[in-house]
């Protein structure tokens, strides 16, 4: 079978294959009349004998030939419609990444190549291959798609034509997402139909829930139903493994003593390893409560636990924030905890924009769990989770940009060990408008132009006494990097003429009230010149400096 | 089974009303519609899959109308066998008159 070029598909017609399923359907109300014609040429019910039931026999062979016709043509108009809404779909997706080369300056060949077509020179001209590539991404998502589709219409004929129909058709045109990048996943996405996608949502919701590039109300939708199902496969879990406890210690220790103890002792094990998942999902399930939260991650099935939990609309907010936690943090204890303070910087964000005037501009806040947070000294000492995180975490801010039709003002937020891990997705990821990092040991570079982020839009925020901030433990001390515009953690006076408190040591920068949750949200918000500067140096950086001067360093 | 009983009326009715049966078979538009396919879906492979199942169509409504066509004309010879057999054992126990 050969594959339809862009220049075909764009012919595609889900017109065309709404009018074969209307006129299958009209060719099925005329089979049925004919059907009741030939009931009036059944054999007389008062014709008895050996040539009345061989005539019985006819008459039934051509009953069933007509009844096996009538339920050809059911699935094949089942599968045109199908086809239809799937064309649909896949035109939808391909007008987005037609829009999308328009408005950038790129064309669609009718092969499916896609050109650069703009002026050398020309505005934004470093962001330019990642845009082609996303466009690229999306044109082959189109077409993945379409030769999906194709197969399966195909298949569908070529069966009812070899054998007849056998029951309700297969799924048309409802393609296994790709393994690539966040825009092939949103290319996908975007290139199913919307029954197709209610298909997915509700028996693959593992395609969607944890996919970078998915809108994130459908893997809220489909983190949600794993969820449930995590928690029905918990209580059974529970219900057996507590019955063979009762049961084993009900008459005390067996006559083979060390035996029932090593099985009591194991039955224990997996009793305490239930309780910390039961922990976990209590957690997760308490975190999501909100009306307002979405749960963009969910892979409990980790030593370590992850999940990612949206306060507002990832999908439509002009200003989102993606916060990553750093050093101790887990699902089980801090996951409630992340996002409320997620929540409290939005809430920050929003009432920035309000007094700068700028009123109904939305924000969306991301308590990001996503990676083998550091849990003890020996970890925290290493790149190595922060390194691995990075890369997740940079297909994370990839994702949220691949998903929307329109460009957030995407912000990243690292904290502690987390800025180390944003750091290190910050030299991976395109799309990142903003980036603050607080509470520094470093992030894993001493060139802050190796981060891909605009030029003077990496803030550093560093408190007064914060051991961590001037470690310098995995790179130069942030705040004395070149080119990182420093930001309060003083007390200070607002812009609106309120007062803001100061912050000390390493867990106090989101606190409510704030000067450091107040810079922090206004550069959320897309407000840089409503911050509170200050280079951030302190007892820390002053001794820090010294040594390095005794030192020749 | 060696008994029988023939109402010969009503199996001529049946023989004829295999006449509809087949007229209707003759106009059902099955093949263009599913032939239709090919030109929503220019350059893919359903097209041809879609000419496929339009032969396999046409051939199983020419077995159809056949079926319906022989199993008519099959009543039509009963009927007129039985009422000729009726008369010939008229004719063999009453004479020929």
């Amino acid at each position: 079978m050969t594959a339809a070029a862009l220049g075909q598909v764009r012919r595609w017609s889900a017109a065309g294959l709404d009018a074969v399923a209307i006129r299958l359907q009209a060719t099925g109300r005329a089979l049925a009349t004919v059907g009741e014609a030939l009931e009036r040429a059944r054999p007389p019910d008062a014709w008895r004998g050996a040539a009345a039931d061989a005539a019985r026999t006819g008459h039934e062979r051509v009953a069933t030939l007509l009844r096996m016709l009538a339920a050809d043509i059911v699935t094949v108009q089942a599968g045109a419609r199908a086809a239809s809404d799937a064309v649909g779909g896949i035109q939808a997706a391909l007008a987005q990444a037609q829009d999308l080369a328009d408005a950038t300056g790129f064309t669609l060949a009718a092969d499916g190549t896609v050109a650069d077509t703009a002026l050398s020179g020309s505005d934004a001209a470093e962001t330019r291959p990642a845009v082609q590539a996303e466009i690229v991404d999306r044109v082959e998502q189109v077409l993945r798609a379409s030769a999906v589709l194709d197969a399966d219409l195909a298949a569908l004929l070529m069966a009812v034509a070899q054998a007849g129909s056998t029951g309700s058709p297969a799924a048309i045109g409802v393609v296994a997402p790709p393994d690539g990048t966040p825009a092939d996943s949103a290319g996908w996405w975007s290139a199913l139909s919307p029954a197709a996608q209610r298909r997915v949502v509700a028996e693959h919701p593992e395609w969607v829930g944890n996919r970078d590039g998915i809108p994130s109300a459908v893997r809220d939708e489909a983190n949600r139903a794993l969820l449930d199902g995590q928690v029905a496969r918990f209580d059974a879990d529970l219900r057996s493994v507590r019955a063979r406890y009762d049961a084993l210690t009900a008459g005390g220790p067996a006559s083979l003593e060390a035996v029932w103890l090593a099985e009591r002792n194991d039955l224990l094990g997996r009793l305490g390893e239930l309780h910390r998942r039961e922990q976990v999902l209590d957690a997760v399930r308490a975190t999501i409560s909100g009306s307002d939260r979405r749960l963009l991650l969910l892979d409990l099935d980790r030593t370590r636990p992850r999940a990612a939990v949206a306060a507002g609309d990832v999908d439509a907010a002009e200003h989102v924030a993606v916060l990553t936690p750093g050093f101790g943090n887990t699902v089980r204890g801090d996951l409630t905890g992340v996002a409320d303070t997620a929540d409290a910087l939005r809430a920050r964000s929003l009432a920035a924009l309000d007094g700068a005037g700028r009123h109904g501009e939305t924000v969306a806040a991301v308590a990001w769990l996503g990676y083998d947070v550091p849990v003890g000294l020996f970890g925290v000492a290493t790149p190595d989770a922060a390194r691995a995180g990075g890369a997740d975490l940079a297909r994370f801010y990839e994702g949220v940009d691949a998903s929307r039709r329109t460009d957030p003002h995407l912000t990243a937020l690292g904290h502690s060990y987390g800025s180390l891990t944003t750091g290190y997705a910050l030299q991976q990821a395109v799309g990142v408008d903003d980036a603050v990092l607080f509470g520094s040991p470093g992030i894993g570079t001493d060139h802050v132009d190796a981060l891909h982020v605009p030029a003077g839009h990496t803030g550093v925020v560093e408190a007064s006494w914060d051991p961590v901030a001037d470690l310098g433990w995995f790179g130069d001390d942030p705040n004395r990097l070149d080119g990182v515009t420093g930001l309060s953690a003083r007390a200070a006076t607002l812009p609106d003429g309120t007062g803001s408190g100061g912050s000390v040591l390493h867990a106090q920068y989101l606190t409510p009230g704030s000067t450091s949750q107040y810079n922090i949200a206004a550069t959320v918000a897309g407000l840089p010149d409503q911050r509170i500067p200050d280079p951030g140096i302190g007892v820390g950086d002053v001794v820090r400096g010294a040594l390095d001067r005794r030192s020749g360093s | 089974m060696d008994g029988f009983e023939v109402p010969v009326a009503a199996l001529r009715d049946a023989g004829r009303a295999g006449a509809p049966v087949v007229d209707g078979l003759a106009v059902l538009p099955l093949v263009e519609a599913v032939a239709a396919v090919g030109t929503a879906l220019p350059g893919g492979g359903a097209g041809a899959a879609a000419a496929t199942l339009a032969a396999a169509w046409r051939a199983r409504l020419t077995a159809a109308t056949d079926a319906v066509t022989q199993q008519a004309g099959a009543l039509q010879i009963a009927a007129d066998g039985y009422r000729a057999a009726e008369r010939g054992a008229v004719a063999a126990l009453v004479g020929e008159r």
